[in-house]
């Protein structure tokens, strides 16, 4: 008769739920909050329809600046003046390297004018910084172009 | 004597402890809640078109003068201008540049008023046109 044996093993093998939903809700919470970051980081702009020379990266780095259809600078969500926007590409810049490797990423509504957009690129060549990107959204139907090469630097 | 029977009970009080119905509950209304409050995100690319400021035009012309794609308004309505030709598609402008020669590149020049879209649409007619030296000068 081992009765007594058994009933001990059954007690070990009982789980301990609460350490799981204090994980779960960390993950939550995580969650939660990182989400939010994102969408400051990146406003609902209207892009133009079209499949770019180049794939969106997920590890893109650089400033993000989005154009709204009334031509205000977004940053993480705040309108930006132009020389403020300027300042922050510059604060950008690496001790080193300077502003060769600072990348800005334009985010512009397709139905804005193109008068912001030329302000902040001539802004850019004053800076020194070459490396800009144009956001497009890719069509429907439309596989991102992979393939393409990106374009030789003049 | 139903021996199976007291077996499951003696069982199911041992393991009582662990409730998966709530767990369950829990998990399918965070699920929706997800759900629901996800936005959709649809995908996005990059033009890398290179950056230059306008300069006023004095003394030789280079060897291989580039073509010069400006996008502006022409009667009030925004379109493709390349010397005096005036298209408003952007196939055609793609057909146009197709048949030019690739080594000088391309400029493209954007006015102020012109929209964004057509900016960005004559970038994408010059990379799909074959071109791999794409420069966008902004207007002054």
């Amino acid at each position: 008769m081992r009765f007594h044996g058994q009933h001990q093993r059954n007690r070990v093998t009982l789980p301990d739920i609460t350490s799981m939903v204090d994980v779960v809700f960390l993950l939550i919470i995580f969650f939660l909050t990182t989400s939010s970051l994102v969408r400051a980081t990146v406003s609902e702009i209207d892009l133009a329809e079209e499949a770019g020379n180049v794939e969106a990266s997920l590890e893109e780095r650089g400033l993000v600046v989005n154009v709204t259809p009334e031509g205000l600078y977004l940053v993480e969500g705040d309108a930006v003046p132009l020389d403020s926007l300027l300042g922050m590409i510059a604060a950008e810049a690496d001790d080193e390297a300077g502003l060769a490797d600072v990348e800005v990423l334009v985010r512009a509504d397709k139905d804005a004018p193109l008068r912001p957009v030329n302000a902040l690129a001539s802004g850019l060549v004053e800076l020194g910084v070459r490396d800009w990107k144009l956001a497009t959204r890719v069509p429907p139907g439309v596989a991102p172009t992979a393939s393409r090469n990106a374009p030789e630097r003049p | 004597m139903d021996f199976t029977q007291s077996k499951r009970s003696a069982r199911s009080r041992l393991m009582g402890g662990l409730q998966l119905t709530s767990m369950v509950d829990v998990i399918f209304l965070l699920l929706i809640y997800f759900l629901l409050t996800t936005t959709y995100t649809p995908p996005e690319a990059r033009l890398t078109p290179a950056l230059q400021a306008e300069r006023v035009s004095g003394g030789a012309a280079a060897d291989l003068e580039p073509q010069v794609v400006h996008v502006e308004l022409v009667d009030g309505r925004p379109g493709f201008r390349i010397g005096e030709r005036v298209l408003r598609e952007q196939s055609s402008l793609r057909n146009v540049l197709q048949q030019l020669p690739k080594d000088a590149g391309v400029f493209v020049r954007g006015a102020h008023d012109a929209p964004v879209g057509f900016g960005v649409a004559a970038l994408q007619a010059a990379y799909d046109a074959g071109f791999f030296k794409v420069t966008y000068v902004p207007a002054r």
